[in-house]
C-alpha cells in the first residue's frame, strides 16, 4: 500500500477541501470536524466528479404525531453531494444517503506532529 | 456496481460514434425577434426577463438543482446557448452528434396563446438554423411543431425541412389539449411524411402549478413522474386512434420517460385491446406490434438493484433495434454514455446500435453521423457470375 505526502493539505482548516492527483487518480482531501479524510473523485452512480461537489448539512425529515413534515439538520457539514445528480455521501463512512448499497471509499489521512500530511492507499 | 471501481472520473470515453438524441439548448427568446414580423419582433427583443416570460416553464417554481447539490455552470461548464457551448459540452460528455431540443420551448405545448406559440416556434427554428446548427460538427436541431395550430406547424415544417441542420420535427407531450391521436394533428403528421422527417415526441411536466397530468403533485420528486404519464397518454391516443395505420411511413420517437414504461404499455394496451377491439377499428394488430415500430430515448435510464431487470426489459422491447441513447444534458437527471457502455448483457454491436447506429437510421443526419449512401446493386449479369 503506497503512502503519499500531501503538502497541499497541510494546515487545511475544518470544513476545507483540496484536490490531489496520485498516480493518475484524483482524490478530495476533506477536513471533517478536525479530522482529515480522503475520497476518490468518482461517484459510483455514473462516475461523476464527486469531489467537485460541495459539502452540505445532513438534512433529515420526520412526520410528527400531527402528521406534519418536519425537516431538520441532523449533522452540520456531514455530506458531500455529487455535482452531476446530487447523490449525497456521508463524509465519514462513504455511504450514500439514499441507498447504502452505494458507497465511496473513505481513507483516513494521517497528520504527523510536525503537521506533515500522509495518505496511505 | 455499488463500490467505486476506480475506472476514473468524469465522462465515459468511447471509440464508437455516440449520438445524443436529446440534448437541450437554452435559447434566448430575445434573439428570435429579428426573424419575426411586428408586433412579435419588438415583444421578444424587448422581453424584460423579469416577471414575464414568454413561456412560464414549470421548473421555474422548483429549485431543480436541489440547493446547490447539483452543479452545471459552477463546474466551469458553459450554458448551452451557443454553438461553441454545445461543442464544449459534447466534448465533456463524449458525444459526437447532438440533437438540440429547446429549453424554454419545452413548455410550448402548455401555453394557451396560439399566436404566441406560433411566433416562438417560428423564431426558435430561424435562430437555430441561422446561428447554432453545424451539421459538419454534428449539431442538429428539430423543428418544433406547435400543437396550438397544426396548419401553422405544417407550414413551418415545409419551409425548413430541407435545411441540413434539421434532423426531425418535435412536439412536446405535456400537452393539456387534444391528445395526439386526434385527427386535428394530421397536418403535422402529413408534413413529416411529405418531408421524410421523423417526429420526436418529447415528454415534459407542468410542475405542481401546471395543468397537465401531473397537476397537484406537490414536490419536485412527485411531480417529475408526469414525464411518464404524459408519454403514456399520448402513446395510448396515437395507437388507438390509428396514427400508425393512417401514417405508416411516419417514424415516431418517444423521448424522456426511461424504458420501463414501454413494456408496461405494450402489455397493458394489448390486454385492453383483447377485450374491446371493436372500439378501435383502425387497428389491424395488437398495440404492442405498433409499439415495436416506434423508437425510444433511453433517458432517464432507471437505476435498478439488479442488472437482469434491465436485461429483461431490453429483451421485451427489442432494445437493440428500438432504443436511441439520449443524455438530456444539462437537466438534473441526465445520463452519461457510460449507462449503456457498462451494461454487461449487451454485445458490442448492440451498444453500437443503441449509442448511435439506431439514431443514424431514424433521424436525418446530413453531415456528421450521416449513414453512408447505399451501395448500388451489382449489375444482374455480374451477380450471376
Amino acid at each position: 500500500m503506497p503512502t503519499y505526502d500531501l503538502p497541499q493539505a497541510k494546515g487545511l482548516p475544518p470544513g476545507g477541501k483540496v484536490m490531489v492527483t496520485l498516480d493518475g487518480r484524483e482524490y478530495g482531501i476533506y477536513n471533517v470536524g478536525g479530522r482529515l479524510r480522503a475520497l476518490r473523485n468518482v461517484c459510483p452512480d455514473q462516475s461523476g466528479p464527486l469531489c467537485q461537489g460541495d459539502v452540505f448539512d445532513r438534512i433529515e425529515a420526520e412526520v410528527t404525531p400531527s402528521r406534519e413534515i418536519r425537516e431538520y439538520v441532523k449533522e452540520k457539514q456531514a455530506v458531500v453531494a455529487c455535482p452531476w445528480h446530487g447523490w449525497e455521501y456521508d463524509l465519514r463512512t462513504g455511504e450514500c444517503l439514499w441507498n447504502p448499497r452505494y458507497r465511496v471509499k473513505v481513507y483516513d489521512v494521517e497528520v504527523a506532529a510536525d503537521g506533515t500530511v500522509r495518505l496511505t492507499i | 456496481m455499488p463500490e467505486d471501481n476506480g475506472s476514473g472520473p468524469s465522462t465515459a470515453q468511447s471509440s464508437r460514434l455516440v449520438v445524443d438524441t436529446d440534448a437541450h439548448y437554452y435559447e434566448n427568446p430575445r434573439l428570435f425577434g429579428k426573424f419575426l414580423d411586428e408586433p412579435w419582433r419588438t415583444r421578444l427583443e424587448r422581453w424584460s426577463g423579469l416577471y414575464y416570460a414568454p413561456i412560464a416553464a414549470a421548473s421555474r417554481t422548483h429549485d431543480v438543482l436541489v440547493g446547490g447539490r447539483m452543479k452545471r455552470k459552477d463546474l466551469g461548464l458553459p450554458v448551452t446557448d451557443c454553438r461553441d457551448g454545445v461543442l464544449e459540452i459534447m466534448k465533456y460528455l463524449g458525444t459526437d452528434v447532438s440533437v438540440l431540443l429547446p429549453g424554454l420551448l419545452l413548455g410550448i405545448a402548455e401555453i394557451s396563446d396560439k399566436r404566441r406559440a406560433v411566433a416562438l416556434c417560428h423564431g426558435f427554428i430561424e435562430h437555430m438554423l441561422a446561428e447554432t446548427v453545424d451539421p459538419a460538427q454534428g449539431i442538429y436541431t428539430l423543428i418544433v411543431a406547435c400543437n396550438q395550430s397544426p396548419s401553422d406547424a405544417a407550414t413551418l415544417i415545409d419551409r425548413h425541412a430541407s435545411h441540413e441542420g434539421v434532423c426531425g420535427v418535435g412536439m412536446m407531450t405535456d400537452a393539456p389539449f387534444l391528445p395526439f391521436g386526434d385527427s386535428y394533428y394530421d397536418p403535422i403528421y402529413e408534413a413529416c411524411v411529405r418531408n421524410h422527417l421523423p417526429l420526436v415526441l418529447h415528454s415534459g411536466y407542468g410542475g405542481p402549478e401546471g395543468h397537465e397530468s401531473g397537476y397537484g403533485l406537490q414536490s419536485y420528486v412527485e411531480n417529475h413522474i408526469a414525464f411518464v404519464f404524459n408519454n403514456m397518454r399520448q402513446m395510448t391516443s396515437i395507437i388507438f386512434q390509428g396514427v400508425p395505420e393512417r401514417f405508416p411511413e411516419l417514424k415516431l420517437v418517444f423521448q424522456e420517460a426511461g424504458v420501463f414504461w414501454i413494456p408496461q404499455m405494450m402489455f397493458r394496451l394489448d390486454s385492453e385491446y383483447s377485450m374491446r377491439r371493436p372500439e378501435v377499428p383502425w387497428l389491424k394488430k395488437p398495440p404492442s406490434e405498433y409499439m415495436k415500430s416506434f423508437y425510444y430515448g433511453t433517458q432517464p435510464l432507471e437505476r435498478v438493484p439488479n442488472e437482469k431487470y434491465l436485461k429483461y426489459v431490453f429483451e421485451m422491447i427489442d432494445a437493440e433495434r428500438t432504443l436511441l441513447f439520449a443524455t438530456d444534458w444539462p437537466h438534473s437527471d441526465f445520463d452519461a454514455p457510460m449507462v449503456i457502455e457498462r451494461m454487461s448483457f449487451l454485445s458490442e454491436a448492440g451498444k453500437d446500435r443503441i449509442l448511435g447506429g439506431n439514431a443514424r437510421s431514424v433521424l436525418r443526419f446530413a453531415g456528421k453521423g450521416a449513414l453512408p449512401p447505399p451501395q448500388p446493386a451489382a449489375p444482374l449479369a455480374e451477380a450471376r457470375v
